[in-house]
C-alpha cells in the first residue's frame, strides 16, 4: 500500500516538475499573437517600447497610429533579472522571543513572467510559559505572464513545525506538522466560439500531510485535479447568459493513529446565471447547485461533531471509515436602479444545504438560509436620506444518526435604519441616524432550543464644524436593548437597558507645532429588570464620565513631545425604592476614579535613528459609599529606547532596522514577566 | 431646477420615516412568559473581572446563552492553541471574534448539553488586580465536562483571558488558549481545551 502511494506521488512530482521544465522554456513565437491574459502587464515591452519611441518623435507617433510601426519582440532577453534578498532578524516581546531568517529570490523574464521561491525559519520561545515554536517552510511559485499562450500556475510548498508546551503538570503537549503541496493549474480566458465566450481553468496537484498530536499521528496522501468551465453569452449589449460548471476530485490515503486507508472525495457545481447593465438598472440572478462527496478515516464522533471514545477500549474500534455528502443549492438576485437623485437597491438570496454523515453521531444536518436587503438614497439640494431594511431568517435542524430528531432551530432577524445628513451652514454637517432590530431565536420542535428575543434601538446625532486643520464635534447618542428570554425557566433576567451618551470634543491647531484635543464623553445608563419586584433582581444606574485631554509639540521636524491626561470617574447605584412623589430612588454603593498621566518624547538626532522615551503614571480609587471602605491602587510604567532604520546603496542595497526598548512597569496585575523586559526588534536585509 | 413641492414632499416622507423609526414601531418582540419561581440563574454584576468570569461558568451550567453573550465584549477576540487550530482549521481560518462566538455558543446550547463539572478557575490562582481599564489574567485553568447524547467529554486548558471596562461594565475582551491540561489528580494526557469545542461546534 504504502510502495503503490509513493509510486503514484513520485510520479505526480516528476509530471509537476516535467510541466514546471517546460513552462520555463522560451514560449514559440505564435505566442506573441495571443490575447493578454488576466495577469498579464497592462503594457508588454513591445508596447512599452513603442510607446516610447512615439513620445520621442511625432513622425513615428503617426507611423505607430497606424499601425506600421513595429519592434522586434524577441529582443527582449528571457532572464530579466535575478534577485536575492536575505534577511534575518530578532524580535523580543512581552511575550515571546523570535529569531527568523528568511531567503527570498526573484526570477523576471519576459513578458512578466516571474519565478519565485521564499525559504523561511523562525524560533519562538515564550516568556511567561513554557513554550517553543520551531517553523521552517519554503514557497515556490511560478507564473507564466505573457510568455505562453495560456496562463500557468505553478507552485510547490512546504510546512512544518513543531510546537512544544509545557502543562502546569509538567509534561510536555508535543504538536508536530509537516505539509508539503504541489500543484499547476493552467486558465486561458476569454476564448471565442462563435458567440459564446469561454474562461477556461484545470488544474492538478498532490498533497502530502502529516502531523502528531498527543501521541497520535495522522497522514494525508492523496492527488487531485479539478476542472472549470465558464461560458457566457451577450445576447444585446448589457445582457449576458453565463453557465459555470466546476468539478473536482481527489484520491489517495490516510492514516490516523495507526490504521491506513484510502480515502476519495468527488465535488461538482453547476451555476447559471443572467447578468444586466443598462446604465440606470443593474443587476443580476444566478442560480447554482453543488454536491460533496467524501470517504476518509476518521475519529468516531458524538452527535455534537466531537470526537467520541467513551467506553470504546479497543484503540481500532475508536476509528470508523466515514463517509460525508454535502449538497447545496443557491439562487440570488440582486438589483440595482438609479433614476436622478434617487437609488434602489434589492438583494435577495436563499440557500439550502444538507450534509449528511454515514458513521457520525451527527447523522444528517440540514441548514436553510433566506435574505432580504433593500436600500433608498434620496438627495435633495441640501439634504440626502437612506433608508435599509434587512430580513434575514435562518434555520438549523438534524436527524441524528440515533434515529431521533434533533428539532428546529430558528433564527429569524430584521433591522431597519435612517440616516439623514444635512449641511448647516459652511463647514458645519449634521447626521442622524436611526436603527432599529430585532433578533429572534425561536425553537421548533427542538426542546432545548434557544427562546429569546433581543430588541435594539439607536438614534445618534452629530454635529461636526472644521476650520482649517481645527475642528469641534458633537455627539449625541441612545440606545436600548430589550434582552429577552420567552421561556418561564429564563424570563427573570429579562431587562431593559437605556443608555444615554453625549460626547463634545475639539482639536484646536494653536500654532504650526501646537495642537491641543480634548475629549469629554459621559455615559448614563439604566437597567431595569422586568420582573425586580419579584426577584432579587435590583434595577440599577451607572454614571461615567471621562475627559482626555491631549497636548502635542512639534517645535522641530526632529523633536516630538506629546502630553495626555485622563480623567475618569465612575459611579453605580442601585434602586432601593420609590419617592414620595413617585419616581425612583437610588443608593451609590460605588465609584471609582482613574487619573492618568502620560508623556512621550521622540527626538531624531541623526536622519533615520530616533530616541524615545515615554512614561504613565495612574491612579485608582474606589470607593464604597455606604461601607465607608476606599482603596487606591497606583501603576506606571517607563520606556526608554533607540529605534533605527538605514539603507545603503541602491542597486544592491542593505537595509537594517533595529529598535531596541527598555520597559519598567509596576502596579496591579504586573507579573514578574511584565515588570522588567527588553523589547527588540531588529533585521538586517540584502538584496542583490 | 428641482420644484420646492418637491423637495417639501420628500422631507415630509423622510420626516414620517424618522418619527416611525424614533418611537420604534418597526419591530415588536414576542410577550414572555413570567418566570417560574426558583429558576433564576444567579448572574454577578459587571462591576469585576471576576464576576464576569463567573458569570460564564453561571451560563455553562444553565445553558444559558444570555448569560454568555452579556459578558462577552464587543470587541472579543478568542485565539485558538495550536492542537484546536491544527485540528479545526476551517473554524479558525478567519479571526474568531464576537459574532463567531455568539454562534457558538447559541448552537453549543442548542445541542442540549449538561454542562457538569464546571469550574472557570482553578484553586489558587490568584486573581490579579484590574490595572485601570483592563485587567489581564495569566495562565488561569478552567475546566468543563460536558455530556451530550450519552457520551462525556472533558475540557481542560490553560488560557490568557484580557477584560476591559467599557462605559460601565467589565466584559471578556480576549482569550487565548494555551494548550489542554491532564487531570491534576490523576495526571495523563491532557485533555483538550475551548478551542476543541469551539472547533466542533463552528
Amino acid at each position: 500500500m504504502n510502495g503503490a502511494r509513493s509510486m503514484s506521488r513520485d510520479a505526480l512530482t516528476a509530471g509537476i516538475l516535467l510541466c514546471l521544465l517546460l513552462a520555463l522554456l522560451p514560449a514559440p513565437a505564435a505566442a506573441q499573437d495571443e490575447e493578454p491574459t488576466r495577469d498579464e502587464p497592462a503594457l508588454s515591452h513591445e508596447d512599452s517600447l513603442l510607446a516610447a519611441l512615439a513620445e520621442k518623435d511625432p513622425r513615428l507617433a503617426a507611423l505607430k497610429d497606424k499601425g506600421e510601426l513595429q519592434v522586434d519582440g524577441a529582443a527582449e532577453p528571457l532572464f530579466k533579472s535575478l534577485k536575492t534578498s536575505p534577511k534575518g532578524g530578532v524580535k523580543a516581546t512581552v511575550q515571546k522571543y523570535s529569531y527568523y531568517g528568511e531567503l527570498e529570490s526573484i526570477l523576471s523574464m519576459r513578458g512578466g513572467s516571474q519565478v519565485q521561491n521564499r525559504a523561511a525559519y523562525s524560533w519562538d520561545d515564550y516568556r511567561s510559559y513554557d513554550k517553543v515554536v520551531e517553523s521552517r517552510s519554503n514557497r515556490f511559485n511560478y507564473l507564466s505572464g505573457g510568455l505562453m499562450p495560456f496562463y500557468l500556475d505553478v507552485n510547490a510548498n512546504w510546512d512544518w513545525s513543531e510546537d512544544s508546551t509545557v502543562n502546569s503538570q509538567g509534561v510536555t503537549n508535543l504538536i508536530k506538522r509537516d505539509n508539503r503541496n504541489a500543484g499547476l493549474k493552467f486558465s486561458k480566458n476569454e476564448l471565442r466560439t462563435g458567440a459564446l465566450l469561454h474562461d477556461l481553468t484545470a488544474g492538478i496537484g498532490m498533497v502530502d500531510e502529516s502531523s502528531e498530536n498527543r501521541g497520535a499521528a495522522s497522514e494525508r496522501d492523496e492527488a487531485n485535479a479539478r476542472f472549470h468551465l465558464q461560458t457566457g453569452w451577450e445576447l444585446d449589449p448589457g445582457l449576458v447568459l453565463a453557465g459555470r460548471f466546476h468539478g473536482e476530485g481527489a484520491q489517495g490515503d490516510r492514516l490516523l493513529r495507526h490504521r491506513v486507508d484510502t480515502a476519495k472525495s468527488l465535488g461538482d457545481s453547476l451555476g447559471a446565471g443572467a447578468y444586466y447593465d443598462r446604465g440606470w438598472l443593474v443587476g443580476r440572478a444566478v442560480l447554482t447547485q453543488s454536491t460533496f462527496e467524501s470517504e476518509f478515516l476518521d475519529w468516531r464522533r458524538n452527535d455534537r461533531g466531537a470526537p467520541d471514545t467513551t467506553g470504546i477500549t479497543v484503540p481500532d474500534d475508536q476509528i470508523v471509515r466515514e463517509r460525508k455528502v454535502a449538497k447545496k443549492q443557491a439562487i440570488v438576485l440582486e438589483n440595482e436602479v438609479r433614476f436622478g437623485r434617487v437609488g434602489l437597491e434589492l438583494n435577495v438570496a436563499r440557500t439550502v444545504d444538507e450534509t449528511a454523515y454515514a458513521k457520525s453521531g451527527q447523522g444528517t444536518q440540514e441548514k436553510f438560509e433566506e435574505k432580504v436587503n433593500f436600500q433608498a438614497t434620496f438627495a435633495t439640494s441640501r439634504d440626502s436620506f437612506v433608508a435599509a431594511y434587512e430580513y434575514k431568517w435562518v434555520w438549523d435542524d438534524q436527524y441524528l444518526q440515533a434515529g431521533t430528531r434533533r428539532g428546529r432551530q430558528n433564527k429569524r432577524r430584521l433591522d431597519a435604519g435612517v440616516k439623514w445628513y444635512r449641511p448647516f451652514f459652511q463647514s458645519t454637517r449634521l447626521a442622524v441616524v436611526l436603527d432599529q432590530s430585532l433578533d429572534q431565536q425561536i425553537p421548533d420542535d427542538r426542546p432545548n432550543g434557544q427562546n429569546k428575543d433581543i430588541l435594539r434601538t439607536a438614534a445618534s446625532a452629530g454635529l461636526r464644524r472644521a476650520w482649517g486643520d481645527s475642528d469641534v464635534e458633537l455627539s449625541v447618542r441612545w440606545n436600548q436593548s430589550q434582552d429577552l428570554a420567552i421561556g418561564s425557566d429564563k424570563s427573570i433576567e429579562n431587562n431593559t437597558r437605556d443608555r444615554y451618551e453625549i460626547s463634545p470634543e475639539f482639536t484646536w491647531q494653536m500654532r504650526d507645532w501646537v495642537r491641543l484635543s480634548q475629549e469629554y464623553t459621559l455615559y448614563i445608563e439604566y437597567r431595569d429588570y422586568d420582573y425586580s419586584d419579584d426577584s432579587s433582581r435590583q434595577d440599577s444606574y451607572d454614571k461615567r464620565g471621562n475627559l482626555t485631554s491631549f497636548l502635542t509639540f512639534d517645535p522641530t521636524s526632529r523633536l516630538r513631545v506629546s502630553l495626555k491626561h485622563q480623567y475618569n470617574r465612575f459611579f453605580k447605584a442601585k434602586r432601593t425604592g420609590e419617592a414620595a412623589g413617585g419616581g425612583s430612588v437610588y443608593t451609590t454603593n460605588s465609584s471609582q476614579t482613574i487619573s492618568q498621566i502620560d508623556f512621550s518624547l521622540s527626538f531624531e538626532p541623526v536622519d533615520g535613528v530616533f530616541l524615545e522615551t515615554s512614561t504613565f503614571r495612574g491612579r485608582d480609587h474606589k470607593l464604597n459609599p455606604q461601607s465607608g471602605s476606599e482603596s487606591s491602587t497606583y501603576k506606571g510604567k517607563v520606556i526608554t529606547g533607540l529605534r533605527a532604520k538605514r539603507k545603503w546603496g541602491s542597486t544592491n542595497p542593505v537595509e537594517i532596522q533595529a529598535s531596541v526598548e527598555k520597559v519598567n512597569a509596576f502596579g496591579p496585575g504586573i507579573r514578574p514577566a511584565s515588570a522588567d523586559y527588553w523589547t527588540i526588534d531588529s533585521w538586517v536585509k540584502w538584496s542583490f | 431646477m428641482r420644484t420646492p413641492g418637491i423637495r417639501h414632499a420628500a422631507l415630509a416622507v423622510a420626516g414620517m420615516v424618522l418619527v416611525l423609526a424614533g418611537s420604534g414601531c418597526f419591530f415588536s418582540p414576542r410577550v414572555p412568559e413570567p418566570p417560574q419561581s426558583g429558576t433564576a440563574v444567579d448572574y454577578l454584576d459587571q462591576t469585576l473581572p471576576e464576576n464576569v468570569w463567573a458569570n460564564l461558568g453561571k451560563s455553562l451550567q444553565n445553558n444559558d446563552s444570555g448569560g454568555w453573550e452579556r459578558n462577552v465584549g464587543e470587541e472579543f477576540t478568542y485565539i485558538p492553541d495550536t492542537e484546536a487550530e491544527t485540528e479545526y482549521p476551517d473554524a479558525f481560518a478567519t479571526p474568531w471574534e464576537r459574532e463567531q462566538e455568539v454562534e457558538f455558543i447559541r448552537k453549543f446550547y442548542s445541542f442540549g448539553p449538561t454542562n457538569s463539572e464546571v469550574k472557570m478557575k482553578h484553586d489558587g490562582f490568584d486573581v490579579p488586580e484590574p490595572s485601570g481599564t483592563t485587567a489581564y489574567w495569566e495562565k488561569v485553568i478552567y475546566d468543563l465536562t460536558v455530556e451530550s447524547g450519552g457520551s462525556l467529554t472533558r475540557y481542560r486548558g490553560q488560557a490568557n483571558i484580557l477584560f476591559a471596562l467599557d462605559g460601565t461594565e467589565w466584559y471578556v475582551t480576549s482569550w487565548e488558549d494555551i494548550g489542554g491540561e491532564p487531570d491534576p489528580d490523576d495526571p495523563g494526557p491532557a485533555f483538550a481545551t475551548f478551542g476543541s469545542l469551539r472547533g466542533t461546534t463552528h
